[in-house]
């Protein structure tokens, strides 16, 4: 430098990097000797900065500029000077340039777009200053400052704020943005009409509200501390409804503004109510809502209905003096107070089962779901009521019914089972089946067939089989063996039916199972005894019957014999052997009236004495009974007379002649040189014709107190009797039973000396009989 | 005229007996009787009678003998081995040539069924056992008078 004045070094004005020579006031060229200074500067400067002679190319760049362009000094040297320049922006670099050759001395600056090596861009705001160069050559003086950091925030705030206003204009709402201050930054069409003048500037509270101080309500403080305020208010002015929304707004300088927007929504409420009251009306449930007071704000429709009140009613009312059964009152009274400081309780939120009492007194179930909401800072409820009385009463009835089937089906001994048609499967059987087969129910509903596995194994094919009908519709009724896991056999009795379930169209067998091993034991043990007894009656009756024709076979001979023997011997006169043969025949004989009785009796006994009624006249029996008699009587010089008139009677005439030849007999026996009567006849006792047949003697008679042993037979009285009074002893007796069993008795009178009167009775078949 | 009479016993044999006659007529009487002291007996007394006697032992045999010997009257033990006294009984009623031959029955038992079942099988009359002889031939008397 040729002049070494501090004032004329070139100095960096400021960090933007203006490249300014220390002469710009003086500006002129010919003071200047800066060739040297200019290429030290131009190499050190930490600025872009160059030197472009007339001809705009390059005669030097600083380094710096070359860094940031990321070419070699070298490279850039000579080389013109608008091809940095992007191309689109080279005539308004060129432009910039020539005018500022035109004025030299004047700094000229614009903005445009450079490019590097890489072909990015970079904005930056130019200024060239043309000057003399140290031939006299003028120069031009350009420096670059970077500015493509500012030009793109430059132009993201213009897009936002083009995008803002868009938004806000497109609002359908007034939007103002008031500062920290509460000055109005900021204020929409709408709301400059609404106001009458752009406000813009002016205190908020006062240009908006006409206020003189800061609105109560205002939430500047919350905005400022990041938040967003929403809330909806209802103007006292103009009684619309407006909705609220406070957002912060951050500055790049930090500082927060507020915008606001307010939108009216009077109608949007209008019909959000109206659907409200919509809803409201037409709910079947009850909906109610309580104020911070414990008060009724709300009554809708239903629960007019439900509870009785109308909503003129219940309006104000306090809601729990009027709902709230008395027992419950404490509790709830409780539950309020609580409730109105926090809005919280065992009901907010939840639904629970309670009693209401309803206008008429009665006391009704309730579904009660509640919650809580805030109105005004103070905490409300909102009630939805569901009569449940019905759907309790169901339930109760449901539960009982249950009840019912679950102590039945797990008491009682019998397996109760439920088979669905469709699914095959077991939905229920009891608890008597781990009973009974002692395996798990859970093992039968995880297998329907598990039961059959059981079975015996000769059962089990009919088991099956059967069970299996059951799918076609089948009753099914079988009996059939298991065996338990220990081993045990049981006999099991299954008996199913289908049911349908007309309602729910389900197609279901029902079931029961029980254990019979016990009755089939007793059966079995009933069965084998009848056979034994039938086998015993069969022998006791083969047995008399060949008693009978035994015991008589030897009598053939001794009777049949000795009767021969007694005809010879009284043909040949043998005196002598004549009384023994006819011992022997009446020895036989007597036997042979044994014989006749104890088999007689023991029929009896056996019940095998069997009668064969018919009828006949008794009297031809008398008449016949006194011919064989006949002989008798004589023998002990009696006279025998009968009387006897027709009676037909039904009865066994074998053994009705067999009784009254007992009789007859026995009065011949016990009678001498007296008198033996038959006397027949229809008498009537107790409104019924009986046949009397009375055989009476003047014989010996018989004492007192023999009368009722006579009958006896001989097993219950010593031989006595038979001693006494001769014969087998079991004549009477027989007599006694034979007549019974046909309907008839004997009775006897008698006096000792004085003879006795044996009277047979039979009833009438009918009047006396036609012969 | 009375004559020592040989009390031995004697079997089936055809009229070698002395023939007694008490009055009544000679008859010839079949008797069928399986027990072998009832044959004797009733022979014996038939006999005493002057009756011809023939004897069987089972019903099969008693039919062919009736059949052969046309008696004129028999004498029938119902129970019987084999063919009983009653299916015998039918057989010769069935058969014209022996049909009219009076058939006396003797029978342990005193049924009436069994009174009727004989009856039904074409039994006259019937005697119950042990045999009281002397009945009996008063019986067979009386058969054989009418």
């Amino acid at each position: 430098m040729a002049d070494n004045n501090i004032d004329s070094i070139p100095v960096l004005e400021n960090s933007q990097g203006v490249f300014r020579s220390g002469c710009e006031e003086n500006s002129c060229p010919s003071r200047c000797q800066r060739t040297l200074d200019e290429r030290t500067l131009c190499e050190q400067s930490p600025a872009m900065g160059f030197v472009l002679r007339a001809d705009l190319t390059i005669q030097c760049a600083s380094r710096y500029a070359c860094r940031q362009l990321g070419y070699a000094l070298e490279e850039v040297l000579g080389q013109r000077f608008l091809e940095l320049t992007h191309p689109s922006d080279r005539s308004l670099t060129s432009h910039l340039l020539l005018s500022s050759l035109r004025r030299p001395g004047e700094t000229v600056q614009g903005e445009s777009r450079k490019r590097r090596s890489d072909q990015s861009l970079l904005w930056v705001c130019e200024r060239a200053c043309a000057s003399t160069g140290e031939d006299g050559v003028p120069v031009v003086v350009v420096a670059w400052e970077d500015i493509t950091e500012r030009r793109q925030a430059a132009v993201q705030i213009r897009d936002s704020q083009a995008q803002y206003g868009a938004i806000i204009e497109a609002l359908d709402g007034h939007v103002y943005v008031c500062s920290a201050d509460y000055r109005i930054e900021f204020m929409n069409r709408e709301l400059i009409e609404r106001t009458g003048r752009d406000a813009t500037g002016e205190l908020c509270y006062a240009a908006l509200h006409n206020r003189t101080s800061i609105c109560p309500w205002c939430v500047n403080d919350r905005i400022l501390r990041g938040e967003t305020v929403r809330w909806e208010v209802q103007s006292p002015r103009d009684g619309r409804w407006y909705y609220c929304v406070d957002t912060p707004i951050r500055h790049a300088d930090g500082s927060i503004s507020k915008q606001a927007i307010i939108q009216d929504i009077t109608e949007r409420k209008q019909n959000d109510q109206a659907q409200l009251r919509g809803i409201t009306d037409s709910a079947q449930d009850a909906i109610l809502m309580m104020d911070a007071r414990g008060n009724i704000s709300f009554w809708n429709p239903a629960a007019e209905k439900i509870l009785g009140y109308t909503r003129e009613e219940a309006l104000g009312q306090n809601l729990h003096r009027l709902l709230v059964p008395m027992r419950y009152m404490a509790a709830h009274t409780a539950a309020f107070r609580e409730f109105a400081r926090t809005g919280q309780g065992p009901a907010v939120g939840r639904t629970l089962e309670m009693s209401a009492r309803r206008k008429d007194g009665h006391e009704i179930d309730i579904d009660l779901s509640l919650s809580a909401v805030q109105v005004d800072g103070a905490w409300n409820a909102i009630g939805i009521v569901r009569d449940v009385t019905e759907r309790k009463r169901a339930a109760l009835a449901l539960e009982q019914s249950e009840e019912k089937f679950r102590q039945l089906a797990e008491n009682i001994r019998e397996v109760f089972f439920v088979v669905d048609l469709d699914t095959r499967k077991i939905v229920y059987v009891s608890p008597a089946y781990e009973q009974i087969w002692e395996r798990s129910c859970e093992s039968l509903y995880r297998d329907p067939w598990a039961w059959a596995l059981a079975v015996h194994p000769d059962d089990a094919g009919e088991a099956r089989r059967k069970a299996a009908t059951r799918f076609e519709g089948q009753p099914v009724s079988q009996e059939y063996r298991i065996r338990t896991p220990g081993g045990v056999e049981k006999w099991i009795r299954s008996r199913s039916f289908p049911v349908r379930d007309d309602s729910a169209q389900r197609n279901r067998v029902v079931g029961v199972a029980e254990e019979i091993t016990e009755e089939k034991r007793y059966e079995s043990e009933l069965i084998r005894a009848r056979e034994m007894a039938e086998s015993a009656n069969h022998a006791k009756s083969a047995f008399l019957a060949t008693m009978s024709h035994e015991l008589r076979t030897p009598l053939n001979a001794i009777l049949g014999f000795a009767e021969f023997l007694e005809l010879e011997m009284e043909e040949q006169k043998a005196e002598h052997w004549l009384e023994d043969i006819r011992k022997i025949r009446r020895a036989g004989s007597h036997l042979l009236d044994l014989i006749s009785d104890v088999m007689d009796l023991s029929k009896i006994e056996a019940g095998k004495m069997q009668l064969e009624p018919s009828r006949f006249d008794a009297a031809a029996v008398v008449a016949e009974v006194a011919v064989s008699a006949e002989p008798l009587a004589t023998k002990n010089n009696n006279r025998l007379s009968i009387e006897s008139a027709p009676v037909e009677v039904l009865a066994d005439r074998l053994r009705f002649r067999q009784c009254l030849l007992n009789l007859a007999s026995n009065a011949c026996k016990f009678t001498k040189n007296g008198e033996v009567r038959i006397e027949q006849s229809v008498v009537e006792r107790e409104g019924r014709p009986w046949c009397q047949v009375r055989v009476v003697d003047n014989g010996i008679g018989i004492e007192a107190g023999d009368l009722e042993k006579i009958f006896e037979d001989f097993t219950q009285v010593d031989g006595s009797i038979s001693r006494k009074y001769g014969g087998t002893g079991l004549g009477l007796p027989i007599s006694r039973r034979l007549m019974h069993m046909m309907g008839g008795d004997i009775t006897v009178e008698s006096a000792l000396g004085q003879g006795s009167a044996f009277t047979l009775w039979l009833p009438c078949a009918c009047g006396p009989a036609a012969t | 005229m009375r004559a020592s009479r040989n009390l031995t016993r004697s079997r089936l044999d055809r009229g070698a007996g002395v023939p007694r006659n008490h009055g009544g007529e000679v008859a010839r009487i079949l008797i069928v009787e399986d027990d072998a002291d009832n044959q004797e007996l009733v022979t014996r007394f038939l006999r005493r009678s002057g009756h011809e006697v023939f004897l069987a032992p089972d019903g099969f045999a008693g039919v062919a003998a009736a059949r052969e010997h046309l008696p004129d009257l028999i004498l029938m033990d119902l129970g019987l081995p084999g063919m009983d006294g009653w299916e015998a009984s039918r057989s010769i009623r069935n058969d014209p040539a022996t049909a009219q031959i009076p058939i006396i029955a003797l029978t342990a038992h005193a049924f009436t069924q069994e009174v009727n079942r004989a009856v039904a099988a074409g039994i006259d009359s019937y005697e119950l056992k042990p045999i009281v002889y002397q009945r009996l031939m008063q019986k067979i008397a009386e058969a054989l008078g009418s």
